[in-house]
């Protein structure tokens, strides 16, 4: 069974961060940062490090927008598959 | 007694900032700054809370202007925040976005009149005994340790960090930090650097490496960067492009001396270190990719001490001592040898275990608990565990309540639930029986929640 763009990110955040929490139990919807899964800016960016060996492109803010891109596993994604060269 | 000034030099021309593009002059600085102090309330501290720089530093000037004094929280913790305003009443907040800052009086920089700086402004100047800034520690006790520094101390500090580096041919040069101003490293060198060698900084605080790329980008050359190793290390990973640099500077963990040697081949730049902290500011330097060992500042003494070294001289007013075992080599340098097992850095911020076990165990519901680190390497990304006794609570509540209190960067992980600690007979928590209880559960357990 394939497994959609969103797991496959849960899975690449819960060991990239070690995490120790089931991928699958992240809501795609819930906040990553702060509250919701609580991760914070280190974790930010040991992210943008996986995302980028990962997926082959640069995470990058466009008048402030690094909030946006992370608000969720679901909005994350979003910005991943638009962007991906891998 | 003496008064040292504001400014390197009385050319209200001479740039002090960048923002969005735009340079700013010394003479807008001074012009935006008596806009400012005219509008604070008359208090003795304003908490500056300020993300842009050249706002902070219009903040700094016009409360300076007042005989006001910084006073700077560990972080934005609600908190910190709540606990600094509570220890000093009458103190207001000034930030450069509206927010909810709780229950305070707020100045919001804004609105800051359009139109040719003051070409002709008296160059201030101020008592070497003012205190510039307070900045807070966590501490063993529940109030955390006040540092006052001296606007004279602060001085001296730039001066003696900026000679090592090499800012004095570096006038007029431009500098991207990565760290905010709040924080000893970056007040001293986003702040202090620029104001007392006439470097002029960005406002912006760049966080993607694409970005720092890109705030560099738009700074004419010379060009310094002021970041962390973990930065530095995102940028080699993302393979980002950096403009020419006359040096980077790291600090707030150790950098590898792999790391520092990758990023000056990368970015054919040297990569300075500096050693310091928020007690001291920095007092010793090296340059990581070929040093061991640390240079002191001159005339920085050194106290190695059985716990914890001691340092005197130089800028300082006193002696200090900080929470790392040092070894003096020759030469007068020294190499870092250890930690006081009780301060931990996670993420390059200072964490008092025994302040973080105190919070813990005020929760309501909480038995016992413990905070731990427990690599035994104390890499950059390590974090904090934490094994609670609390079967009344569920961990998605007791790490509510620890997201008020403490630092983000010291939330447990992973945050794990026993039956009871294995304290000795007196109340003792050995690490390594600590550290043996952790393992285990780690291997039997699916894993303790994090969120």
């Amino acid at each position: 069974m394939l497994e959609t763009p969103e797991r496959v990110l849960a899975r690449l955040i819960v060991e990239t961060l070690n995490l120790p929490i089931e991928p699958s139990s992240i809501d795609p919807e819930a906040p990553l940062f702060h509250t919701g899964l609580g991760l914070d800016s280190i974790d930010a960016l040991e992210l943008t490090m996986a995302i980028s060996q990962e997926y082959g492109f640069q995470l990058q803010a466009h008048d402030g927008e690094n909030i946006r891109i992370f608000a969720s596993l679901r909005s994350l994604s979003a910005h991943i598959e638009a962007n991906r060269t891998r | 007694m003496e008064e040292l000034p504001l400014f390197r030099s009385a050319n209200p021309a001479a740039l002090i900032a960048w923002r969005a593009g735009r340079p700013l002059a010394v003479g807008r600085l001074l012009q935006d700054a008596a806009w400012l102090a005219r509008r604070l309330p008359q208090a003795k501290y304003q908490i500056n809370l300020c993300e842009d720089r050249y706002l902070f530093l219009v903040g700094l000037a016009a409360a300076l202007s007042r005989g006001q004094t910084l006073l700077l929280p560990p972080s934005r913790a609600p908190a910190d925040l709540l606990n600094l305003r509570q220890q000093n009443p009458g103190a207001y907040c000034l930030v450069d976005h509206p927010g909810d800052f709780g229950d305070v009086d707020v100045v919001v920089v804004e609105g800051l009149p359009e139109g040719p700086g003051d070409k002709h402004p008296k160059p201030p100047s101020f008592p070497s005994d003012h205190p510039l800034a307070e900045l807070q520690t966590s501490g063993s006790t529940g109030m955390g340790t006040v540092h006052v520094k001296q606007w004279g101390t602060m001085f001296r500090g730039a001066e003696l960090t900026g000679a090592r580096l090499g800012l004095d041919s570096l006038a007029g040069a431009s500098m991207v930090a990565t760290v905010p101003p709040q924080h000893m490293y970056g007040l001293e060198t986003s702040i202090l650097l620029p104001l007392r060698w006439g470097l002029a900084v960005a406002a912006e605080q760049p966080f993607f490496s694409a970005d720092i790329g890109a705030a560099l980008e738009r700074l004419p050359a010379p060009r310094v960067l002021v970041t962390t190793p973990l930065h530095l290390r995102t940028c080699l990973v993302e393979d980002a492009r950096l403009p020419d640099l006359a040096f980077i500077l790291s600090a707030t963990a150790p950098l590898p001396a792999e790391l520092a040697r990758r990023a000056e081949q990368r970015y054919h730049s040297r990569v300075m270190e500096i050693y310091g902290s928020t007690e001291t500011g920095a007092v010793a330097t090296r340059r990581a990719s070929i040093d061991v060992d640390w240079e002191p500042l001159p005339g920085i003494l050194l106290r190695p001490g059985d716990a914890r070294a001691s340092f005197s001289g130089g800028h300082l007013p006193s002696m200090v001592a900080v929470g790392d075992l040092i070894e003096p080599q020759q030469d007068g340098r020294f190499r870092l040898i250890g930690r006081d097992a009780d301060l931990v850095k996670i993420a390059g911020k200072r964490a008092d275990l025994a302040d973080l076990n105190r919070k813990l165990l005020e929760i309501e519901g909480v038995r016992d608990g413990a905070f731990f680190l427990p690599e035994r390497e104390r890499a950059s990304t390590a974090r904090l565990a934490c094994l609670v006794v609390a079967p009344t609570l569920e961990n998605r509540e007791i790490l509510a309540v620890l997201r008020q209190k403490v630092d983000p960067a010291f939330l447990p992980r992973p945050l794990l639930r026993v039956d009871s600690l294995p304290r000795t007979t007196t109340g003792k928590l050995p690490r390594q029986a600590l550290l043996d209880l952790f393992h285990n559960l780690r291997r039997h357990q699916q894993g303790g929640s994090f969120a």
